[in-house]
């Protein structure tokens, strides 16, 4: 799985202003709809909530991989997007995040993405990485970053 | 039939969720999965054992046990179920499985 074809720049929202989770997932879902990866985005963002709410998918410090199975998934799909400081209020524990790297994965295929949520939270563990990450200003230069990523 | 398949369905589901929980929190999974046991369990109790132990089976194996019917096509390896099958499944005549691929059917209302 190359992660340039899972990840084309359109799917890169750096410094996205949102205050909240919904809006969150409201953005990222854009331009998978856009895509044509997401085919009802309301029924997207409703999948990304409920799966939120079984078990957070926030991992420390400060990054989250949301991600969710739904029928309305054409087929995989990922969105990288950025906040500013101090972060996004992401759980009832408290906790900011600025890193999210959001899953869409077909409701027919629901293990496909296994692989690629084992190669992002590995580089979601390397403190150093995630950080040349957040000091990305253009969507050209996180390929570089995540160049240590094997899917 | 239609309750054991749903049963089996929603079973899958939380154990992806609880694979995914032990990739994304590592150590802290079975902290942070926890309240999904009994739910687990509970989903578990409802299928009898034979299914179970080849539902447990095909998760081993092949990551996915039980896939949905759609337009006489099975969903996980879409290939087409013959409408007769797809008729004596409905009669319970047959077991709800892919004769394709072997995986659990759930069949479209």
């Amino acid at each position: 799985m190359d992660l340039k074809n899972l990840l084309p720049k359109e799917h890169i929202l750096l410094n996205t202003p949102c205050q909240s989770r919904q809006e969150l997932f409201e953005a990222v879902t854009v331009p998978l709809a856009n895509s044509g990866i997401v085919a009802d985005a309301s029924a997207f963002v409703t999948a990304l909530e409920a799966r939120e709410q079984q078990v957070t998918t926030r991992v420390e410090p400060g990054i989250a991989i949301p991600h969710a199975r739904s029928a309305v998934v054409k087929r995989l799909g990922l969105v990288l997007a950025t906040a500013p400081e101090p972060g996004i209020p992401f759980d009832p524990d408290g906790g900011l995040c600025r890193l999210f790297l959001c899953i869409a994965v077909p409701a027919n295929a629901p293990t496909a993405h296994l692989g690629l949520l084992q190669a992002l939270a590995e580089f979601a563990r390397n403190d150093s990485r995630v950080e040349r990450l957040l000091a990305v200003t253009m969507p050209s230069r996180v390929f570089r970053v995540l160049a240590t990523v094997r899917v | 039939m239609r309750a054991f398949a749903q049963a089996l369905m929603d079973l899958q589901e939380l154990e992806i969720v609880r694979q995914e929980s032990a990739i994304v929190h590592g150590d802290d999974a079975a902290t942070k999965t926890v309240e999904l046991d009994p739910e687990i369990a509970s989903l578990r109790d409802q299928v009898p054992p034979p299914v179970l132990r080849r539902f447990d089976g095909y998760r081993r194996q092949q990551g996915v046990a039980i896939v949905r019917e759609a337009d006489g096509i099975c969903l996980g390896c879409h290939l087409n179920i013959t409408q007769g099958d797809l008729n004596r499944m409905r009669r319970e005549e047959m077991e709800w499985l892919c004769p394709n691929c072997g995986r659990f059917l759930l069949l479209s209302e």
